[in-house]
């Protein structure tokens, strides 16, 4: 019996661009380093919302209900690649590679720091100090306004991780009503800043004083006081965030409650359903690596949980 | 920089909802969009090499 492939995904289910800087629309057809002519903000405004008049138009017929909730993890993952693909970061280490064509589009310096560096690559290798000053520093805001679902903890922290290692800090701005948890924790663990303005009214103030600075800038500048971090990881089993989790010892998967065997790497916990915290607390113990390489959430409930 | 703008329903109605406590009436999505378009033309304008690209939120899987 012949299958039927998969019928394409919905546009209005992807992370639509919405508007791209001239010099970006460009990036592909070579001459990226050409001054091209900044946007003023009716252009930007104009074409942020022409892109979701398509968005709407696309969705005209559908009740709210047939929408899938909001991908805040698909789309931060896009725009990790975006920064990776854009703004490449100079090899600091090594200095084997070069990295003159990745200066181009440096959203700090731009062409100075691109000269330099390109001298630098041929005559020797990059130093790391130099390097990291003068690399550029793609940087990522997300404007939410709901908490995000849940169940897409795991991909949202993967893209968080590949931020962290990219060095873009991933900054969030929330005008909803309550407090996003894995977006404090995006921020925490890249460097960025969260916020949540007590009011709306002045969301352009806040923008610009917050988050306009580049990033080299904020050390100098007192940023808004933060409330606290949310650092509880969500369960494998419901997608809720606990204080104390029952972790696998081979996958960490975290759990909200002890089960005979991980569903996420099928390994058999000694001593079945009521043994399954103190057999992964054994093996772990065993293994002489408490903490395993994971990221802070899952060290906490690793820690606190089994 | 990149900026990622929730664009699904649910996400301007958590943003247009006012909030009684501190009476703040909420945003409408016109005004939300027109403070963001000051802002990445803000930065824009900051430095001729500075670019920005916004991606929508919508909806959907992986």
């Amino acid at each position: 019996m012949k299958r039927s492939p998969p019928p394409p995904p919905s546009p209005s289910h992807h992370s639509p661009v919405l508007y791209l800087s001239p010099a970006l629309r460009d990036y592909d057809a070579a001459d990226v380093g050409a001054d091209e002519p900044s946007s003023t903000t009716t252009t930007v405004a104009s074409a942020i919302a022409g892109g979701i008049a398509a968005l709407a138009a696309a969705d005209e017929g559908k009740s709210p209900a047939d929408s899938p909730p909001p991908s805040l993890a698909a789309g931060l993952a896009r725009a990790v690649c975006l920064a990776a693909r854009h703004c490449p970061r100079v090899p600091a280490d090594d200095g084997s590679a070069t990295g003159a064509a990745a200066l181009v589009l440096d959203v700090g310096d731009g062409a100075v720091s691109a000269s330099a560096s390109s001298a630098a690559t041929s005559a020797a290798p990059l130093q790391p100090s130099a390097a990291s000053s003068k690399a550029p520093r793609p940087r990522i805001l997300v404007l939410a306004a709901t908490p995000g679902a849940s169940d897409a903890y795991v991909p949202m922290m993967n893209a968080v991780f590949a931020a962290q290692r990219l060095g873009t800090p991933i900054d969030a701005c929330v005008v909803g009503p309550v407090d996003a948890g894995v977006l404090q924790q995006a921020a925490h663990l890249t460097g960025g800043l969260y916020l949540r303005p007590s009011t709306r009214a002045g969301l352009a103030q806040a923008l610009l004083t917050a988050f306009l600075p580049h990033p080299r800038m904020r050390a100098f500048l007192s940023a808004p006081p933060a409330d606290g971090v949310d650092l509880r990881a969500s369960c494998f089993c419901h997608w809720r965030p606990v204080d104390v989790g029952h972790v696998c010892s081979v996958c960490l998967s975290i759990f909200c409650e002890p089960r005979p065997a991980c569903d996420t790497c099928g390994v058999l916990f000694a001593g079945g359903a009521g043994g399954a915290g103190a057999a992964a607390g054994e093996k772990r113990a065993a293994s002489g690596t408490p903490d395993g390489g994971a990221g802070p959430a899952e060290r906490r409930a690793k820690g606190a949980g089994v | 920089m990149v900026v990622l703008l929730e664009t699904h329903p649910a996400a301007w109605e958590a943003a247009a909802a006012a909030d009684p406590a501190t009476c703040d009436p909420g945003l409408d999505p016109a005004s939300l969009v027109a403070q963001l378009g000051a802002f990445v033309g803000a930065h824009e304008m900051d430095d001729l090499a500075n670019t920005a690209a916004v991606l929508g939120v919508h909806g959907g899987q992986w």
